[in-house]
């Protein structure tokens, strides 16, 4: 009888057990520091604001809509855009990464803030959790949002890459530019769908108040410049909004208390050729938006030429 | 209690102790109630169902062993019309009033309501149609009569397949009952593999596909042509990650436990024809469904008009198995098509071939992407929540100028199940290549070496959303 073909025993395989789960644990620990040295060369937005270089000119923060309606890093001006809007994505995780950002490349002009982010009660630790692994601030964030997994984390580090944002970290690799501009225009059977909504109401979260004052006042205190944006909205979703003036007067009263510019684009743009669905604006009504925000804002050099 | 729940961890870790530490009747004893633990933790009322459908096939069985001919066929129907009495209740009840009530309205008439609320027992087409296999095997002398309640007992209820199968037949399970399973290191290191490959699957491929499929199927006419497109393969391959998944596990656990359930899945995308897909595809219900119904229904022996009928009623009745709805019978019915149309197109197919003088590796690359294809096309019905749904996907497929592209088409989740899909194709195409398969086996290192691979991968990759297996619900 070989080794192989010979019965099992109970004290056998617990010891057995003990030696694999020593293997896992050991090329757990392997794998995650090779991946965390790896990953820091990536061109991933979330792991650049790891990387030294230069400091933007403008940071933009915000959820999809900031992503497709603003310039991007990679995409448009590198030097000039810094642009963490991704959809899913929070205040209390953008706050995290600006802070992180500001410390490793110093101080952007503007920070550009997205304000339908601040109707979203998400922390955003689904888009960016992935930098938990460079980052305290955001691993405090994940530990608050998630304790269970952050317990797991602890015993396979692995997990802490086991994240939407691995396979983009690991494209990014070997892929610099990345498109956050949305294509086509948005079809009947969407608007009928958007017609046919319930309506529904758009809230401040408390926390997202709070967050937003900390963060303001500590952008102020370093003399940088703040903006609150509302972008554009399908006219159809903006008409199933039932408390759009108290919103939108909410937000004012935020800018106001902080001392900060708001800027309501939200029915600058009406016609439906110009949006890809009911959220973003496509190429051609990004263009007519940023022209008309420049304008009041001010152009960025970059740009300068271009609008 | 799922497979990729920690109580499940818990559970067999306790009950594989005491099942290495016992032997004989007790270990057999330990089994059956631990069977019937992690059964009651689904729902402990349906426990005496699963009593009941034991002990009508158990007595039924014993008595057959000394009825005449006469009454062993009494034995058998009320075997039978036991067992689908139950399923019929259960599964059917509601669907076949809900369209008597369709029909009586479509005719003009207000029909009375009358809609159950039942539940649907977890695992009932599974334990039913194991169990039906047992006195169906009896009935045609082709087993003996099984005298040990306990036995018995054991193999009805033997938890890694009783909720959603492999349906292991009573012919390949009871004489490996009846023999005490000897535990070895090489068996405990196979059934190791084949649950971490079977997680694989579950967490890493099926549980990223499922946001995919989800978002698309929930918005028919919002979700973009492309984003259907995405979300129909992407279904192909969630339902094959859940459910091989599910059956590799439950393979895994019995060959630790010293037992045999045989093979479900074997590679079944890269079926050559539909036929051979049913060769591949949910094994143990296809090779089921051929054996007690396609063939004493006549098979393919009694010309070719009843073959075609006998494949229709096989494959509605294999839809109807999935589920009360009538996207199943579509389902079962385009499979029934699919089967029909490939006998009648062979000798076409076959001389056209001839003539365009293709290389083989073509052929049968065309012919794995058409197999590929269709059955992508017939999962529509599958998933789809009803026909409506299909159809508005079906019509947002066919729209070839609504195929416009988007940044958020390319989702992470996206990604990672075309990461995933090719990481599965890749290993079942390794492990069809012979001199590969034999220097993995041959290597404990290599093989150890892929153990850790998987345990990393499931961690770097899996989606630990503890989401139900697809086929419990059947």
């Amino acid at each position: 009888m070989t080794a192989e073909t010979s019965q099992v025993s109970l004290p056998k395989l617990l010891a057995l057990c003990l030696m694999v789960f020593a293997a896992f644990v050991t090329v757990d620990r392997a794998v995650s520091a090779g991946l965390k040295r790896v990953l820091l060369a990536s061109h991933d937005r979330y792991l650049r604001v790891y990387q030294p270089e230069p400091a933007a000119t403008y940071v933009v923060l915000g959820d999809s809509r900031a992503g497709a309606h603003f310039p991007h890093s990679a995409h448009d001006q590198p030097q000039e855009f810094f642009n963490l809007g991704q959809g899913g994505m929070g205040l209390p995780m953008s706050d995290a990464l600006l802070r992180d950002y500001m410390a490793t490349h110093g101080k952007p002009s503007q920070v550009i803030i997205e304000t339908s982010l601040l109707a979203d009660e998400g922390s955003g630790i689904g888009v960016a959790g992935l930098a938990q692994i460079y980052s305290t601030r955001v691993r405090h964030l994940v530990r608050q949002e998630d304790p269970a997994s952050a317990r797991i984390s602890a015993w396979f580090h692995t997990l802490q890459f086991n994240h939407n944002r691995l396979i983009p970290a690991l494209v990014g690799l070997f892929r610099e530019r990345e498109s956050r501009i949305y294509r086509g225009h948005i079809s009947r059977e969407v608007i009928q769908e958007v017609n046919a909504w319930e309506p529904f109401s758009l809230e401040i979260p408390e926390r997202n108040a709070q967050v937003l004052t900390d963060m303001v006042a500590y952008l102020k205190a370093q003399d940088i410049d703040v903006v609150m944006v509302m972008t554009p909205l399908l006219p159809e979703r903006i008409r199933k909004i039932t408390n759009l003036r108290a919103f939108l007067d909410g937000l004012q009263a935020l800018a106001d208390a902080t001392g900060v510019r708001f800027l309501n684009f939200i029915d600058h743009v009406r016609e439906h050729r110009y949006f890809a669905d009911s959220l973003h604006l496509n190429a051609q009504g990004r263009g007519i938006f940023l022209q008309d925000f420049w304008r009041q804002v001010g152009v960025p050099r970059a740009l300068r030429g271009a609008h | 209690m799922t497979f990729n729940s920690w109580h499940f961890l818990v559970f067999f870790g306790i009950f594989f102790s005491l099942y290495l530490l016992t032997r004989g009747r007790w270990r057999m004893a330990i089994t059956l109630v631990a069977s019937y633990i992690f059964y009651g933790f689904w729902d402990w009322r349906f426990l005496g169902l699963l009593a009941l459908s034991t002990a009508v096939d158990y007595v039924c069985g014993r008595l057959m062993g000394t009825a005449t001919p006469r009454r062993r066929k009494q034995l058998l129907w009320l075997s039978v019309a036991a067992n689908l009495s139950i399923l019929g209740i259960f599964k059917y009840f509601n669907f076949f009033i809900d369209s008597a009530m369709a029909m009586v309205a479509l005719m003009g008439l207000t029909p009375h309501e009358m809609t159950l609320s039942i539940i649907l027992p977890v695992g009932i087409s599974f334990y039913t149609f194991q169990t039906m296999s047992y006195t169906i095997d009896v009935y045609r002398n082709q087993l003996p009569v099984e005298k040990s309640l306990l036995v018995f007992a054991t193999y009805v209820t033997i938890f890694p397949q009783l909720v959603a199968g492999p349906i292991v037949r009573a012919s390949t399970l009871l004489p490996q009952l009846h023999v005490e399973p000897k535990i070895t290191w090489r068996d405990l290191f196979a059934g190791f593999e084949w649950i971490l490959w079977g997680y694989v699957l579950k967490a890493c491929l099926a549980d990223n596909a499922s946001p995919v499929v989800d978002t698309a199927f929930a918005q028919p006419r919002i979700a973009s042509s492309l984003q259907h497109l995405a979300a129909v393969m992407a279904f192909s391959f969630q339902i094959y990650g859940d459910f091989a998944g599910y059956s590799l596990i439950a393979i895994g656990l019995g060959r630790m436990m010293g037992f045999d359930f045989g093979v479900n899945f074997d590679t079944p995308y890269f079926a050559t024809s539909f036929s051979n897909f049913w060769q591949r595809w949910h094994i143990s219900l296809s090779s089921w469904l051929r054996d007690y119904l396609y063939i004493p229904l006549g098979g393919n022996r009694a010309g070719r008009f009843n073959e075609y009928r006998n494949l229709v009623l096989t494959m509605l009745l294999g839809g109807l198995w999935h589920g009360a709805d009538w996207v199943f019978v579509m389902w079962g019915l385009l499979h029934a098509f699919y089967l029909i149309l490939e006998r009648l197109l062979a000798p076409l197919s076959q001389l056209a071939c001839r003539l365009l003088r293709l290389p083989g590796w073509l052929r049968a690359a065309m012919a794995m992407l058409s197999v590929f294809t269709l059955t992508c096309f017939a999962w529509i019905f599958f998933r789809a929540q009803d026909l409506e749904v299909a159809a508005a996907i079906i019509g947002k497929l066919c729209d070839v100028g609504a195929y416009n592209f988007t940044p958020s088409l390319l989702s992470p989740q996206l990604a990672l199940t075309i990461v995933m899909v090719t990481l599965v194709l890749g290993v079942e195409i390794a492990s069809k290549i012979e001199p590969i398969k034999a220097t993995y086996m041959r290597h404990p290192a290599l093989r150890f070496a892929g153990i850790l691979v998987m345990f990393q991968t499931i961690l770097l990759f899996g989606a630990f959303t503890g989401s139900p297996f697809i086929y419990f619900q059947f």
